[in-house]
């Protein structure tokens, strides 16, 4: 029975992306694109992967969607998908890709893994790292390293953001006026406490820095649109400090526990606190990042603190 | 099963029924603003009846409250989403009658 | 056959798909979809190959990966639709 709806929605997923990348109108396509990446939530839940779930539920449609929407908005353009390229360079790459997938497909069908891989070494060393949820255990300590030099990227990327932005700074919508006011009243407290949840429940249970750092991004999209939106400006230091802090956080995490052993080797009896501490630096800059990208792509980023 | 799982889960089969007439509506109405009236069929009874039936069917009270407070901040949401397109159709029928049917 | 090879399955053709739209459209916003489109099927494969064995907890491992690919992956969107607004930019001010 779960098979079934298992096959269901695996064929669901894939007329979705094609589904979306074949619409005539560009807008249709990015609205698909944002239920495609709902539906893939529910993919990520069916094969045992709340985290993802979690952060695919928030980005898919909320972030993603919300960058797309602001590009649609700034570039509309209604060119139909892939009319302009001539047939003898359609017919190939076309077959090539579906030789590609059929390729993939056969090989997945017949040499499908049966070894445990790294998983084994994994869940044995988790009493060790300082929580019960392999996941945190794999992202902020076994692969630290990794998430590291992806929080500097995600940096990056939010300074490449300003450096890409309008000469002229847009005036933001203002969809829902006072109904907006009240509702950012009324939940901000509640964002608030469910975005330190998710951070503090991931060390034992799905959650951690990068669903609550999407929400967070999610959040600061909605405050964008609301009625005081925060001014995001290169030349402010809260900006730039709070860019900064997910990466300069690690690092320093990084380079303290040098004193006791190698780079990021956390003690065990301390882990905990450690990725804890790591894990709200990465969720406020994950968040404006995001918030950043967003005011990016909406033509709302300032060079000035002040106008 | 106990008489709540039974009341439970025939509350989860009559909120799919009201997210399948949201769907339905979706494809088949006319025009945004109705639209946006076949999405709070979603959001309210539909999301609604699947929660309660949920949270009949936990052991533990606090999850089937945290249930419930899902349900609030979702239609919370989708009320103040809903006013934002409602607001931003009645305007763009104002100046001009260029809105968007997708 | 398994749930997790149906989603593997599923993944290949998801990322074929977005492949060939990368290589084949021609309005950039629709490319950057593509590209959107291709990340998301591979996540699916790996994360579909984290539930190899039947039973048991799933690797954790593909699933650490996934999570920060995420994440670059939404930042990397991002960063294209940026360009793409500049490169419009500059188009309209070469006319």
């Amino acid at each position: 029975m779960t098979l079934a709806f298992d096959a269901l929605l695996a064929v669901a997923l894939v007329l979705l992306a094609d589904a979306a990348l074949r619409q005539r109108r560009t807008s249709e396509a990015v609205v698909q694109f944002m239920v495609f990446g709902l539906i893939t939530a529910l993919a990520w839940i069916r094969v045992d992967a709340p985290d993802l779930a979690l952060t695919e539920a928030a980005i898919g449609s909320g972030v993603t969607g919300a960058l797309l929407l602001a590009a649609l908005r700034r570039i509309g353009s209604e060119i139909p998908p892939s009319s302009r390229v001539s047939w003898w360079i359609r017919l190939p790459v076309e077959a090539g890709c579906l030789a590609l997938g059929g390729l993939l497909s056969w090989t997945l069908w017949t040499a499908w893994p049966e070894t445990s891989g790294l998983a084994a070494a994994a869940h044995q060393e988790l009493p060790r790292s300082g929580g019960t949820n392999p996941v945190t255990a794999v992202v902020l300590n076994y692969r630290a390293w990794d998430t590291l030099l992806e929080m500097a990227v995600l940096w990056v990327a939010a300074l490449c953001a300003f450096a890409l932005r309008d000469r002229s700074p847009a005036a933001l919508p203002d969809p829902a006026g006072p109904v907006l006011r009240y509702y950012l009243a009324r939940m901000m407290p509640l964002f608030g406490l469910t975005i330190v949840y998710l951070v503090w429940v991931g060390a034992r249970a799905p959650g951690g820095a990068f669903p609550a750092g999407a929400l967070l991004g999610g959040i600061g999209v909605l405050l964008l649109l609301g009625p005081q939106p925060p001014r995001l400006a290169l030349g402010s230091r809260t900006t730039r400090f709070l860019l900064a802090v997910g990466t300069a956080n690690f690092l320093f995490v990084a380079l303290a526990m040098l004193g006791h052993g190698e780079l990021l080797e956390y003690p065990v009896a301390q882990a905990k606190a450690w990725i804890l501490l790591i894990e709200f630096g990465c969720t406020v800059s994950i968040g404006l990042s995001f918030t950043v990208l967003f005011a990016g792509c909406a033509g709302h980023l300032h060079g000035e603190p002040e106008g | 099963m106990t008489p709540w799982q039974w009341v439970g889960t025939i509350l989860v089969w009559l909120g799919v029924l009201f997210f399948a007439s949201t769907a339905i509506g979706l494809l088949r109405f006319p025009d945004t603003l109705c639209r946006l009236h076949a999405i709070a069929k979603a959001d309210n009874p539909g999301l609604g009846c699947v929660v309660v039936g949920l949270a009949l069917l936990q052991d533990n009270p606090l999850d089937a409250g945290k249930l419930v407070l899902v349900w609030g901040v979702a239609l919370f949401a989708s009320a103040t989403s809903a006013f934002g397109l409602a607001r931003r159709i009645r305007r763009a029928r104002a100046s001009g009658g260029q809105e968007q049917t997708s | 056959m398994n749930s997790a090879l149906l989603f593997s399955l599923a993944g290949v053709w998801i990322a074929v798909i977005g492949l060939r739209g990368v290589l084949l459209e021609i309005d950039l916003l629709r490319r950057i979809l593509a590209a959107g489109v291709l990340g998301t099927g591979i996540f699916l494969v790996l994360v579909a190959m984290a539930r190899r064995m039947p039973e048991g907890p799933p690797d954790p491992v593909p699933h650490g990966m996934v999570l920060t690919g995420l994440v670059v992956s939404v930042s990397a969107i991002g960063l294209l639709l940026g360009l793409m607004g500049r490169l419009r930019d500059l188009e309209e001010d070469e006319r």
